[in-house]
């Protein structure tokens, strides 16, 4: 019976994961396959399709872009993380919950909803359609994040080693340069490729926003709505291997912060 | 180090501390001299840490001065507010090694990397942890930390080494290895050292004065045996004596005879010769009865004393040389007694067993 049972549960298990990734396996598959037209079984092996990707210059655009998205997006998001996970653990503010409410309140709102709104108000601020703008709108929505991941860390830390440290006569810039962020380093650096993949990932905000400024995903929604070219399978396969391995980095860096904390 | 105590390095002038509308300190002062070895007793929340925290500036006086040296710490910068204070948690930096913390206070002042070398080098060895400069925080035992932790306190030369609660995670055996450090430290450098510990015993050891506080106010200051032996408030009589205290009324005062009732008890005890007090008829007081020593072999025998009571035996604990016994003495209160034993004394007691006292071991105190 419990045989049978533990049997079952693992038939499920790979059926679910069969059913999530057949389309990854799918466009996997046909990425490798000769000929224009997407039928099985597979015909042909080919590495065409990738090379045509890397000499397609919009999409080669598209990724010079989204790296630059993510990079800046990255960065500033953790920074303003930081800023708000700190403020939240150190200075004590008068209604701690309405604060942090507040400061996540930017990943709550329907991206759609937030990505019109920023388009009215980036054209009134003449910044619609540029890279920064692009960039500002992510940042937006990857810092509250950025924030809860830093917060978890921080709300860990001691703070008798930083008053000890203050009380050994440490400036506070010295205390948050020597002390703190070493002892986040970790969540730090998983925080950085957390919002880096988010970035890389974005849709809405980026074609809201982005007018003739476009990432990666944009590029293939346009390509997508013309005609078909199988070197998006390619394409594809290229963004899921860079998503999925940030994703691993993150996964790895994230959970061994409780040993530094600890 | 004695002979400089009529220094004074720390003076606590009236200091009252409030959280809300809590008062956790309620107009403290206390002098601290140079070279001594002070600590702070009292049972948990009597506003022992806070002490602390006020000194080192963590938390803020609601009422009061601290001076260090004559001068207000509020007007002193961290430079010059050369008093460094051991956590509880010890508060090491987890992501340095045992070098570089001990080193940190010296290197943010930057000392060359040659000196610091040695320095810490040599702090290392008076706490006893030589070559222990590469290793990690969290390989260490709580008993390495702990001596990590003083190390880097003592390298900035403190005027004054706090401590709270430095034995807190240690074992029993741990803790009295770190209490001869402690002594060993203070008699080599000479620093005034400020413990706080709710533990009587390991501040009887090292210091050469106590201060006891209770619900945020000073009981007694003095030396461990004037505090063990001549309480001046029944709070302390029984945290730090472990004496019985039994809440009674004077009925007769007679010079420095007074009898009082206690519950259904009359007893005699002295007025205390330490404290001038005018005990009167009717006065609500308490009635110390110096932890009563039961003769090994005339338990049972009513011994010629002015106070005499029947118990029954309630809990018996032996330890070393000493058994501790409870009676329970009907219409009074449980009394706790010592007795010397050993492999010629009869273990079994009498049912009931028969206490008695002259008034000279026993004294009254003000409620």
């Amino acid at each position: 019976m419990r045989r049978k049972a533990a049997l079952a549960a693992r038939a499920y298990v790979v059926v679910a994961f069969a059913y999530l990734f057949a389309p990854v396996l799918s466009v996997t598959l046909f990425s490798f396959q000769t000929g224009r037209v997407q039928t099985f079984p597979i015909r042909g092996f080919t590495l065409e399709w990738y090379a045509s990707a890397l000499t397609n210059s919009a999409y080669r655009e598209g990724i010079t872009t989204s790296v630059i998205v993510a990079v800046c997006v990255a960065v500033i998001s953790t920074v303003l993380g930081f800023a708000g996970a700190h403020l939240l653990c150190r200075r004590s503010p008068r209604w701690p919950l309405l604060y942090s409410a507040f400061v996540s309140m930017p990943a709550f709102i329907p991206l759609v909803l937030s990505g019109l709104v920023l388009l009215i108000y980036f054209q009134k601020i003449w910044i619609y359609g540029s890279l920064f703008g692009v960039i500002a709108a992510q940042a937006c929505y990857c810092s509250p994040f950025a924030f809860v991941v830093i917060y978890l860390s921080y709300q860990k830390l001691n703070v008798e080693v930083e008053q000890a440290a203050r009380n050994l006569g440490a400036e506070p810039t010295t205390i948050l340069i020597s002390i703190v962020l070493p002892q986040l380093y970790r969540p730090l650096i998983a925080t950085l490729l957390l919002t880096a993949l988010v970035s890389w990932d974005e849709f809405i905000l980026a074609f809201f926003v982005g007018g003739f400024t476009k990432t990666l995903p944009t590029v293939i929604y346009a390509s997508l709505a013309t005609s078909f070219d199988p070197s998006i399978n390619a394409i594809g396969v290229s963004v899921t291997i860079c998503s999925a391995s940030l994703l691993i980095l993150v996964s790895r860096l994230a959970p061994s912060q409780s040993r530094l904390a600890g | 180090m004695t002979g400089t105590s009529e220094d004074p390095v720390l003076e606590i002038r009236g200091v009252s501390k409030l959280y809300g509308r809590k008062s956790v300190l309620s107009d403290v002062s206390l002098t601290i001299y140079r070279g001594e070895f002070l600590s702070i007793i009292g049972p948990s929340g009597s506003g022992k840490s806070t002490i602390l925290k006020l000194v080192v500036g963590t938390v803020k006086p609601t009422k009061g001065h601290i001076l260090l040296r004559g001068e207000d710490i509020a007007t002193l910068g961290p430079e010059r507010l050369r008093m460094v204070m051991v956590w509880q948690s010890l508060g090491l930096f987890p992501h340095m090694d045992v070098g570089d913390n001990v080193g940190f206070g010296l290197a943010i002042r930057r000392v060359s990397r040659r000196d610091l070398r040695t320095r810490v080098a040599q702090y290392l060895e008076m706490v006893g942890l030589q070559g222990f400069e590469r290793r990690r925080i969290d390989e260490l035992s709580g008993g390495e930390q702990q001596r990590v932790a003083i190390a880097r306190a003592l390298i900035v030369e403190p005027q004054v080494l706090l401590l709270d609660e430095p034995m807190g995670g240690l074992d029993k055996h741990r803790r009295a290895q770190m209490l001869s450090k402690f002594r060993e430290i203070h008699r080599l450098t000479g620093v005034t050292i400020v413990m706080v510990t709710h533990d009587q015993a390991e501040a009887m050891v090292t210091s050469g004065r106590l201060a006891v506080l209770n619900d945020g106010a000073i009981h007694q200051v003095g030396a461990p045996y004037e505090i063990n032996n001549q309480p001046k408030t029944a709070f302390v009589a029984q945290f730090v004596g472990h004496k019985n205290v039994l809440p009674a009324v004077v009925v007769n005062a007679n010079g420095p005879r007074l009898t009082v009732k206690s519950h259904a008890e009359t007893l005699s005890g002295q007025a205390p010769r330490w404290i001038s007090h005018d005990f009167q008829p009717g006065d609500e007081v308490v009635y110390v009865e110096v932890v009563y020593v039961i003769d090994a072999y005339k338990v049972s025998f009513a011994t010629n004393g002015d106070n005499s009571v029947n118990g029954h035996v309630d809990v018996r604990s032996v330890s070393g040389g000493t058994e501790v016994v409870e009676l329970v003495v009907p219409g009074l209160a449980t009394l706790r007694c010592e007795r010397s034993v050993s492999s010629s004394i009869e273990s079994e007691l009498p049912d009931p067993v028969n206490l008695s006292w002259s008034a000279e071991d026993a004294y009254v105190l003000p409620r």
